[in-house]
């Protein structure tokens, strides 16, 4: 006996999309039709295979989430109070400063000797540095957020902040009560990931943090480190039963992620 | 979705850590280019924002989510030049391996992946709604603007493609 049209309710029996009443015939259906049930047999193996394809397994960088929030966090940040006179803002005053001080670097490049050079570079340096960790000391979580991007935002190593913004920005991340905070601060210490300390204290901060987006930005932070260090912050994480279950499954997944490496 | 209808945008956060990580690995499968599609990702999301008044709350938000990265991507192909149209084998060629060494049967991981590849867009497509991102058949009909028998062909004579591409892939390679 046989079913016209039998034959397309495979895929959604495979995909348990029938209702129950659609299910209960075509399971009738293929126990009438031996055709139809050697057609499911054969798809079954096709779809099962296509479980084994990497594709859906693969996950985007850590510098997707990053982009995303700083995007919404620019167009979410408050305007500003209109005010008659209009004066700069605390960054833009900086910002000023290091415009003064870029054109006389510049200007310096010509004519100063190298150790002026080098001295007014350690300047800009430190400027950008009292910047960052002033903005991060402040009630505004959109101006934590810039101090953030300040601690990262760095070319060189001639240009590298020094340990008291990778102190501020490793307290920021275990101790600011803003996630997207938080998140900023995960992606702006991978950039001082040589420092095996810096590594360590971003492992140590998993069983800490309270946020599993900030759980999960951090857990994708140690795989693209491919820091195997981690797996002991990892494998109980992976088994908390009071851990959010994604969390559980991202450590799962970066378990195998590192082992395999 | 209501609540950014109505101007809080912040709550786009929740829907982004909702659905990126699908949204990716969609999206993934017709680019095969990892940092195209974190860009299309991004566009998509703020997309909900810029469409967000077209919404309807009686429909579900996956769906919607879903046509607006369809667009996206669409939008995406028409900025390339023509020349540039991807050779979606080639494309597969020139990938950063998958790390098949997590499974035994590495040939035919490969050639099943060239299979899927290589079907028309449309039936890829409607394979990777059902087969990967749990979308209900009502739904993709929805997303596609047809009715949900024309799902069922389509699914079905995808999966009979596809295993004739395997097929024939399985046979192409025992010849060389």
């Amino acid at each position: 006996m046989s079913f016209p049209d039998a034959h397309l309710n495979i895929a959604p029996y495979l995909a348990g999309d029938l209702s129950p009443e659609d299910r209960a015939l075509f399971e009738a259906q293929l126990a009438a039709d031996p055709n139809l049930r050697a057609e499911l047999d054969d798809l079954r193996g096709l779809w099962e295979s296509l479980g084994l394809l990497t594709a859906h397994d693969e996950h985007p960088s850590a510098a997707l989430r990053a982009r995303f929030y700083q995007r919404l966090n620019s167009l979410t940040r408050p305007e500003p109070t209109p005010s008659r006179f209009r004066f700069p803002t605390f960054a833009l005053q900086f910002a000023g400063g290091f415009a003064l001080l870029l054109i006389g670097l510049s200007l310096g490049r010509v004519a100063a000797p190298s150790s002026e050079l080098a001295q007014l570079r350690a300047e800009v340096r430190g400027m950008r540095e009292t910047v960052a960790l002033s903005l991060l000391d402040r009630s505004s979580a959109t101006a934590r957020l810039q101090g953030v991007s300040y601690g990262q935002n760095w070319k060189d190593d001639s240009d590298r902040p020094g340990r008291e913004i990778t102190t501020a920005l490793l307290s920021t991340l275990n101790h600011d009560s803003n996630v997207n905070v938080r998140l900023s601060s995960v992606d702006a210490l991978q950039k001082f990931a040589d420092d095996p300390a810096i590594r360590t204290a971003l492992a140590d901060a998993l069983p800490i943090q309270d946020s599993p987006l900030v759980q999960i930005s951090l857990i994708d932070a140690l795989v693209q480190l491919h820091d195997t260090d981690a797996l002991t912050q990892l494998r109980p994480l992976s088994l908390d039963p009071h851990a959010n279950v994604n969390v559980r499954q991202r450590a799962k997944w970066a378990l195998q992620k590192l082992q395999a490496n | 979705m209501s609540l950014i209808q109505a101007g809080d945008t912040a709550q786009l956060a929740l829907l982004f850590e909702r659905h990126h990580l699908a949204l990716f690995r969609y999206l993934l499968h017709f680019t095969r280019n990892r940092a195209v599609t974190e860009d299309l990702v991004q566009d998509v999301f703020f997309r909900v924002l810029k469409y967000a008044a077209t919404f309807d709350s009686a429909h579900s938000f996956k769906t919607w989510l879903y046509q607006l990265a369809r667009n996206a991507h669409f939008d995406a192909i028409r900025k390339r030049r023509p020349e540039a149209d991807p050779d979606l084998l080639a494309t597969y060629r020139s990938a950063d391996p998958m790390p098949e060494e997590l499974f035994s049967r590495k040939q035919d991981v490969r050639l099943l992946q060239r299979a899927l590849a290589s079907l028309p867009e449309d039936k890829r497509d409607v394979l990777l709604l059902s087969r990967f991102h749990d979308m209900r058949y009502e739904d993709i009909a929805t997303l596609l603007q047809c009715e949900v028998g024309a799902v069922k062909v389509r699914v079905h004579r995808a999966l009979r493609q596809l295993r004739e591409n395997f097929s024939s892939l399985s046979t192409e390679r025992k010849t060389l």
